[in-house]
């Protein structure tokens, strides 16, 4: 019960740690059968690097890199409305 | 300091005159005091993740261990930010929304896929800690605050409040190095990159500095954000949110002796201002003025009234010597509100903040809603 209404209150953020992007992205996209991952907000190629966050919306993954601009946008439009 | 060698020399002297009872009774104080205080820790969950944080990080700079850095990283962010948020000053509603962090455990990485909505965010290493804070603060804001209206609010006003926001966010944890680096490398940059954004910027920060942007501005927007949940953008939202921002923009830029609206009365908004600031007034007419600019306000069917008071002279010089007194009528004048009209405290907010002038003031924020 403690443990549902802490849950309700809370926004959770997934996190992972940057030494283990590499295994994580690489097992996602083979998973999810996409060729490559891309930025969703300006379209470069996401690596190893330069990852920052991703999120599914409507069943699609969608990455973002570590632009801060991109970073932002991809924020903005995940956003609970 | 020295106040503390004083108790020890005088504990001393009754050790010396009574014995070590003393001590003992002594020594079972200090002990439940510290006891009281790991217990609070205990029962505050954002304490104790903080705590949580620091010996975790003790335990990685001696070992380190993968697993101790991520769970120090993953502690001290949602301790800090946790902690912060509760020291934001707002109505009753805390915005944004706690933070829950949770790591992709090493042996689910291959093997993790996120869910409908879910936000995957990747930290760094724990000794660019500031950089993890600032970024998970930056996804919460984004996701938790301004619910309701972003539809509605053009982008540059947008990333002025949730610039500003952060800002606060991240100054409550006060720890230098993290804010810095935020404003360093966030906030001045996209700062500078957009005319409007700069002048909606500009007027945002006018408002915080009179402490009117979590306290009033804030809670505003996030009861427009209710009010007109489900309805359709228009060109009349739009103006009323940024009109709103106009309006309090005057009342933070406001000068002593010039006059700034005080009621701002639109479909959707409508909300009126007292300030309580002039000293000459206040104690030359008492409280009258205010009473009735208070019922000029309920006839008008204002749906939220916040009575600002600003100690000494608001926006002028102040006198010291009537300080007291003028807080002695401040304090009559809301007994007589809350006496005297149907209406509710929402909220009571006691702050310092800036004025026009760069000097300090203590000041109230004070919101009624009146009971027609």
């Amino acid at each position: 019960m403690e443990e549902g209404r802490v849950m309700d209150m809370k926004e959770v953020i997934k996190i992972v740690y940057h030494k283990e992007v590499g295994n994580f992205l690489e097992s996602l996209i083979r998973h999810e059968k996409l060729g490559e991952a891309t930025c969703y907000i300006c379209g470069t190629k996401v690596t190893l690097e330069n990852f920052m966050a991703l999120t599914r919306k409507s069943g699609r993954i969608l990455f973002c890199c570590n632009k801060i601009e991109c970073y932002r946008s991809f924020n903005d439009i995940l956003r609970n409305e | 300091m020295i106040e503390v060698l004083n108790i020890l020399l005088e504990i001393a002297k009754l050790i010396k005159k009574y014995g070590l009872i003393v001590l003992v009774f002594f020594l079972f104080v200090v002990l439940f005091y510290i006891v009281g205080y790991f217990f609070s820790i205990l029962l505050d969950e954002d304490k104790s993740d903080l705590w949580r944080g620091k010996v975790y990080k003790f335990l990685y700079k001696l070992t380190k261990k993968r697993d101790a850095e991520k769970k120090y990283i993953a502690n001290d962010v949602a301790g800090r930010v946790n902690l912060a948020r509760k020291q934001m000053p707002f109505g009753k509603e805390s915005i944004p929304k706690a933070l829950r962090v949770e790591w992709i455990d090493s042996g689910q990485v291959e093997s993790y896929v996120p869910k409908e909505g879910e936000l995957v965010v990747k930290l760094e290493s724990a000794e660019t800690q500031e950089k993890n804070i600032t970024s998970l603060a930056q996804a919460l804001v984004s996701r938790t605050a301004l619910v309701g209206i972003r539809y509605i609010i053009s982008k540059p006003l947008e990333n002025a409040i949730d610039l500003n926001l952060i800002k606060k966010l991240l100054s409550e944890i006060k720890n230098r190095a993290i804010l810095d680096w935020y404003m360093r490398n966030e906030y001045m940059p996209k700062i500078v990159q957009n005319k409007n954004l700069k002048e909606w910027n500009s007027k945002i920060v006018e408002i915080d500095e009179r402490g009117l942007f979590t306290r009033l501005l804030l809670v505003e927007l996030d009861s427009y954000g209710k009010k007109i949940a489900g309805r359709l953008k228009t060109t009349e939202m739009e103006s009323e949110i940024e009109n709103l921002i106009e309006f309090l923009y005057k009342i933070a830029t406001k000068t002593y002796g010039v006059d700034a609206p005080l009621d701002y009365i639109t479909r959707n908004v409508k909300i009126g201002v007292l300030i309580v600031g002039e000293t000459s007034k206040i104690l030359s007419y008492g409280i009258e003025p205010y009473v009735h600019a208070f019922i000029y306000k309920l006839n008008k069917k204002i749906e939220a009234i916040y009575v600002l008071s600003f100690s000494k002279e608001f926006l002028g010089e102040h006198d010291e010597k009537n300080s007291k007194a003028f807080g002695e009528i401040q304090t009559f004048l809301q007994q007589k509100i809350e006496q005297d009209f149907k209406v509710e405290r929402d909220f009571e907010l006691a702050y310092s903040c800036i004025d026009v002038n760069g000097r300090e003031r203590k000041a109230k924020c004070i919101r009624y809603i009146p009971i027609y």
